[in-house]
């Protein structure tokens, strides 16, 4: 593949990855492009499959260099305060922006790895790529998966108790 | 009746590593049926939750593009341009400073131990620790291959310098260098600043992607068990392949 065509293929989606990931657009951004640059810089060659799995694991290596501190994660979800969406009653804004904050909450409280396997899970990757990215057996997969969901539900979806 | 346990139920909702036995319990068995109907009402929750993250700004991929080009470019132009005479010793600091790490994490009470497993004065809960950084000694490094890869960053190369790839059974990677050469290792990766001679590198047959780098030009990768070499080839055989960097 191109470089137009991977870039448009996957760029879009990593990017929305690296967003639920590090709650940042900027730094969600910048990770994606890295990811996209060392992509390129090494000349990787593979299916478009093997390439979305290779630049998403690319990025969560990334993102858990960048915030291997907590501190760091904290301070800047307090530098990226959610903002309204354009054409939103008051009352719809506030729900919403109470949802996010929810589920970033939420997010937040999972261990790292956690959180990686269930936003890699929920952006469509098979148990093996997951294994592979974040450095488990596929054999785990699912009892890891359903203590993160778990974890993840109980924090943040009305009425859920595991 | 030993019913599914909820790794095993998640594992048949998303279509996972089962046996065919599980697939056939949960046709027959009305509680982990309703248990897997209940893991994918909750798939649809939190995919929804999930969803809730999506706003901010629009995505533009042509500022995008634009950004990776510049910055590929600035990378390229960084590796035609070294400063003469500054590499070398460039090279030998950087593995210093990663080898000093290491040496340091190995210290009973180690602040950077503290660093590293992100209980500094934080949550641990929230932080994982992560892969222990394996130091190396002066004779070579051996470490198991991680599962997203391994990257073995080589500098000081010189272009004739041999460098010669063997497959080997098993998980551990090594590299052998001369005696007077520098290592550092770090959880995905290892350096080594070269001296004159032979560099011996065994990597495990394995799926796991490898890339070696010689001067900050990729010269040997594999991906999907593909094996592409971008030196000079010497030798290569089913037991591995001998290279030289040549003159880029």
């Amino acid at each position: 593949m191109d470089f137009d065509t991977t870039f448009e293929a996957h760029y879009p989606g990593l990017v929305r990855y690296c967003r639920r990931l590090t709650g940042d657009p900027d730094a969600a951004e910048d990770v994606a492009q890295e990811s996209f640059v060392r992509l390129f810089d090494h000349g990787i060659e593979g299916t478009s499959d093997g390439l979305r799995a290779w630049l998403f694991t690319t990025a969560t290596h990334l993102v858990r260099d960048r915030y291997r501190v907590d501190t760091n994660r904290r301070r800047l979800l307090e530098e990226n305060p959610v903002e309204p969406t354009p054409g939103d009653t008051p009352e719809r804004s506030l729900e919403r922006s109470e949802d996010r904050a929810r589920a970033r909450a939420a997010l937040e409280r999972l261990a790292t790895r956690d959180r990686e396997i269930l936003l890699m899970r929920y952006s469509g990757f098979s148990y093996k790529e997951i294994a592979d990215a974040v450095g488990v057996a596929a054999t785990s997969m699912g009892t890891l998966l359903a203590r993160a969901e778990a974890r993840f539900a109980e924090a943040c979806v009305p009425g859920e108790r595991v | 009746m030993t019913h599914l346990d909820e790794g095993t139920i998640l594992a048949l909702r998303d279509r996972g590593l089962v046996d065919a036995d599980a697939r056939e319990h949960v046709d027959e068995c009305a509680t982990c049926a309703a248990a897997l109907t209940a893991a994918q009402e909750r798939a649809d929750a939190v995919a929804f939750a999930l969803r809730s993250l999506d706003g901010g700004p629009p995505i533009d991929v042509d500022a995008a593009k634009a950004a990776v080009r510049r910055r590929l470019d600035a990378r390229r132009e960084e590796r035609r341009t070294p400063a003469p005479g500054l590499s070398r010793s460039l090279g030998r600091a950087a593995a210093l400073v990663l080898l000093a790490s290491g040496a340091v994490y190995a210290m009973p009470n180690s602040p950077l131990r503290g660093w590293l497993s992100g209980d500094a004065g934080t949550d641990a809960a929230v932080v994982e620790s992560p892969p222990p950084v394996e130091v190396a000694s002066p004779e070579g490094v051996e470490l198991t291959v991680p599962a997203g890869g391994l990257t073995i960053r080589l500098t000081s190369v010189q272009p004739d310098q041999r460098i010669e790839v063997v497959w080997v059974e098993g998980d551990r990677a090594s590299v052998v260098a001369a005696s007077d050469s520098y290592y550092a290792v770090s959880s995905s990766g290892v350096g080594v600043d070269v001296r004159e001679g032979d560099v011996r590198i065994g990597l495990p047959t394995g799926p796991e992607p490898i890339i070696i780098e010689a001067n900050g030009r990729m010269v040997l990768s594999r991906v999907d068990g593909a094996v592409r070499v971008q030196g000079e080839v010497v030798s290569r055989d089913p037991n591995g392949i001998v290279f030289t960097v040549g003159q880029g």
